[in-house]
């Protein structure tokens, strides 16, 4: 009995001064989250919202989405984010604004993703402003069995915030001031003569709907329009050679086209924006096939705004492809 | 559910406690209940065979021990009535029985794990050879999942089996012991192949919970996630990636991705043996260790006898000694006396190393790379047999003291080079590919003061972790040369309580930091077998 409790004496000592420095470690990196901070200050200012994953993320400036629709904007998207977080990030901001207008960014393959992805989910969990919310989504989405990816990356940030106080006290923190949109450099991807012939149509995106994902999206949407919000579908370009590559993008067009019909919510397309080829281009618009570049991401901003605009005042059918088999009809590569 | 897992810990913890709380003569009933749970958490097809070579050992073991009780009953009971003869006949005639249930059981537990292993190396070779002749190919529609730690398992029935024949110990009488001695969770996936003598004693006998041994098995567990979590999972993607893509490096990478490998293997091995050691040691069960500093071995042979030991006893016992004690080794030896002593004790000795090693290199893998790479294993050993007194000689003539340091630092570092290489062959692919790495090494003489040419994976926040592996790769050598003198558990154990848990605690905090990340991806890579 000696033994034993002495085993767990120490033990509970070894969990304590465990726990304690992780505490105190996440705290640290939490409290550190600027873009939660950045909407608490812009709590009850912000009308028009982004939500989306990291297509969305690297694609809408609210800069100039503030300036040319006379809004107050914030791109709420995130890497990786699940449906779950979107939901829980959008809900935060709905209470706590009078929003008029809700951009969903829909990827390729943001309803055909799992519900839950650990990595998506551990981004979404530091930005939920209550400490209740945040236990609450971390418990009820990551597996307990999961927890130690979580608990590493919550750790380690939270250990580097801390030296980097400690060692640079003077150190002013990174402020998010892109109102939530986070640039990339470009990267060269066009493609070369042989790869164009290799790569066209050389693979297919996965089509099938997780129907998860449409459960939640109808609750964002209800909840939007329970806000008085409008809501906006909107699907961010792409590079030319990922569209080239893939030879079944006119399903996934397809399948929003209906939901989008069946949730009565405006759809844009910008992949199918006749000006693509004019406004966008492999060399200099994009980070990498799915992720524009901080270039591409003011063109398209600019676009979108543009079309919004026009969108009151006439149809603006004619000034999208109808598919993306046309589209790549007069693809740069099909030259 | 991974052994480095929070899933795993769990079930541990679990089996820990209940272990400790049920009465002591009925903890082998939860480490077997625990065993089959674990297999069927991580192979629910797999527990069936498992099953069927628990059933089949324990049948065949109860029965030749039948036999042999029968046999010394009813000679004690007539051993005045019988002549000599008489008595040798019927021990022949016992002994038969005994050999034809021996052989139909190694039959159909060696043939099961032939059949999931070798099945489709068998098929690929004989059709190389179908193409040749201008046959057509077999066509290879099998999907096999070998059964999760079928080389281990088996070979260690196949020890008690044959153990039990050679009359060393009697035949388990309790199925359920002899299973749970079959499926023992912490050794299953990939070993130590234990002896059932030293293992029953451990597993059945009765535990009392001692603070010394939780504590000791939780130190030795850390460790050992350190070493496969930070060590061997950070190295293991540029090791990957140097095996993948040699031919784009120059030599001096491929060499570096060879060493880098040695280091990875044996972190990842060791890792795992100090994680199952640890996790008994806490069960108050002392498993059979399986590495004794085996990079600081003299020659190959020592090396083999520090690396993987009990797979090395296994195959001594059981293989080499069978082969090398046989009577037509020893008439081998006689009829070659005439070619001198040592050429007779050796001629012999090298045929059984041959087999042995052949069939080692093929239970490490179903591959020609596997098989070259036993041989060349063995040849080195048989070499150095048949070398030795030309080795004596020159180290008279040159004066080389054997207990010189130096001399001794020399042997060490070109038996870790030769071992490392060696270790290479069947872990780029093919055969060829394996020779293509070493000889990029020799081939690719570009020297370049370029950092980011010549370690590749050195780049931006790759920097720390690598950093922070090779700072513990390091404080690991060390540690392993303290514990030449005295087992560093026992300098540890002297510390003061609060630097004891601080340095734990550093420990676990890189695990964290560096290890989990890292380990995401890095399975163990003794699991396959």
């Amino acid at each position: 009995m000696r033994h034993f409790k002495k085993a767990i004496l120490v033990s509970l000592v070894f969990i304590i001064i465990a726990a304690v420095i992780s505490a105190t470690s996440i705290s640290v990196y939490f409290n550190d989250v600027s873009d939660r901070k950045i909407r608490s200050e812009l709590a009850g200012e912000l009308d028009y919202l982004i939500i989306g994953a990291s297509h969305g993320l690297r694609a809408f400036v609210p800069s100039i989405i503030d300036d040319n629709l006379n809004c107050s904007s914030y791109n709420l998207s995130g890497a990786l984010m699940t449906f779950k977080g979107r939901e829980a990030i959008l809900n935060e901001e709905l209470q706590r604004n009078h929003v008029k207008n809700v951009i969903f960014e829909i990827s390729y393959n943001a309803l055909t993703r799992p519900l839950n992805e650990i990595e998506g989910d551990l981004h979404v969990v530091p930005r939920l402003n209550s400490a209740k919310g945040r236990v609450a989504y971390f418990l009820s989405n990551i597996d307990v069995f999961h927890w130690d990816l979580p608990y590493s990356y919550y750790f380690t940030n939270g250990t580097f915030s801390l030296l980097k106080k400690i060692l640079r006290p003077s150190a002013q923190d990174t402020q998010d001031s892109n109102k939530g949109y986070a640039p990339l450099n470009a990267t060269d991807l066009t493609l070369n003569k042989s790869e164009i012939q290799e790569k066209y149509n050389s693979n297919t995106n996965e089509t099938t709907i997780n129907k998860e994902n449409i459960v939640v999206l109808e609750k964002m949407i209800d909840s939007c329009r329970k806000a008085g919000a409008n809501v906006i579908f909107v699907v961010t370009p792409v590079s030319d050679s990922c569209i080239w590559e893939s030879s079944n993008w006119d399903v996934f067009y397809s399948n929003l086209k209906e939901l989008s019909a069946e949730y009565n919510v405006k759809l844009y397309d910008f992949n199918l924006l006749k000006a693509r080829y004019q406004l966008f281009n492999d060399k200099i618009s994009f980070y990498d096939n799915y992720h524009l570049s901080n270039d591409g991401a003011k063109l398209f901003s600019q676009s979108y705004c543009n079309i919004v605009k026009m969108s009151d005042k006439q149809a603006i059918d004619s000034l999208f492809y109808s598919s993306y088999s046309e589209m790549k009809e007069d693809s740069p590569y099909n030259q | 559910m991974t052994i480095t897992s929070f899933a795993f810990l769990t079930f541990c913890f679990l089996t820990l406690i209940v272990y400790y709380i049920v009465p002591k003569r009925a903890q082998w009933v939860v480490l077997l209940f625990s065993s089959i749970i674990f297999y069927l958490i991580i192979s629910v097809n797999g527990i069936f065979f498992v099953l069927l070579t628990a059933s089949t050992i324990y049948l065949s073991a109860r029965l030749m021990q039948s036999l042999s009780d029968q046999k010394k009953l009813y000679l004690k009971q007539n051993k005045q009535l019988l002549s000599k003869e008489q008595k040798t006949q019927y021990k022949e005639k016992i002994q038969r029985k005994r050999r034809i249930i021996l052989v139909l059981t190694l039959l159909l537990n060696i043939g099961i794990l032939c059949f999931f292993k070798y099945c489709h190396f068998a098929i690929n070779s004989s059709n190389s050879i179908l193409i040749l002749f201008g046959f057509e190919p077999i066509e290879d529609n099998l999907n096999l999942i070998i059964p999760l730690g079928i080389s281990f398992y088996t070979f260690q029935s196949i020890g008690y089996l044959v153990d039990v024949y050679w009359e060393y110990y009697s035949a388990e009488k309790n199925y359920f012991k002899a299973l749970l001695f079959v499926s023992f969770f912490p050794q299953m996936t990939q070993g130590p192949i234990s002896d059932f003598e030293q293992l029953s004693k451990e597993l059945f006998s009765e535990h009392s919970f001692t603070y010394n041994n939780y504590s000791r098995g939780f130190q030795r567990m850390l460790w050992g996630f350190m070493k496969k979590m930070v060590i061997a999972n950070i190295l293991a993607p540029w090791v990957k990636d140097v095996f993948a893509n040699y031919h784009s490096y120059i030599g001096l990478t491929a060499f570096i991705g060879i060493f880098m490998y040695s280091i990875q293997i044996y972190a990842d091995f060791s890792g795992y043996m100090d994680i199952m050691c640890g996790y008994c040691e806490m069960l108050d069960i002392k498993l059979a260790e399986n590495f004794q500093r085996p990079y600081f071995s003299k020659n190959v042979a020592e090396y083999w006898r520090r690396w993987h030991m009990t797979m090395g006893a296994w195959f001594k016992k059981y293989i080499y000694f069978p082969v090398a004690m046989s009577n037509w080794s020893r008439k081998l030896g006689k009829k070659t006396i005439g070619f001198g002593k040592h050429f007779s004790e050796t001629f012999p000795a090298t045929i059984a190393l041959l087999i042995t090693w052949t069939a080692t290199g093929l239970w490490h893998g179903a591959s020609w790379a596997y098989i070259v790479w036993g041989i060349v294993n063995g040849i080195f050993i048989i070499l150095s047999l048949w070398l030795e007194p030309i080795y004596a000689f020159l180290r008279e003539k040159l004066h080389i003291n054997e207990a010189n340091s130096l001399w001794r630092v020399f042997q060490v570092i070109r038996t870790y080079v030769l071992v490392s290489f060696i270790k290479v062959i069947p872990e780029v692919g093919t055969l060829s590919q394996g020779l293509g790495l070493i000889g990029r090494g020799f081939s690719e003489h570009t020297i370049t003061s370029s950092f980011s040419t010549l370690f590749p994976f050195l780049a931006g926040e790759n920097l720390l972790k690598i950093a922070i592996a090779i700072f513990m790769l390091i404080l690991w050598i060390i540690l392993s040369f303290l514990q030449r003198k005295k087992p560093i558990r026992n300098y540890f154990a002297k510390l003061p309580l609060w630097l004891r848990m601080a340095a734990l605690l550093a420990i676990f905090f890189i695990i964290v930091v560096v290890g989990i990340p890292a380990s995401k991806e890095g399975a163990f890579l003794y699991e396959a077998f």
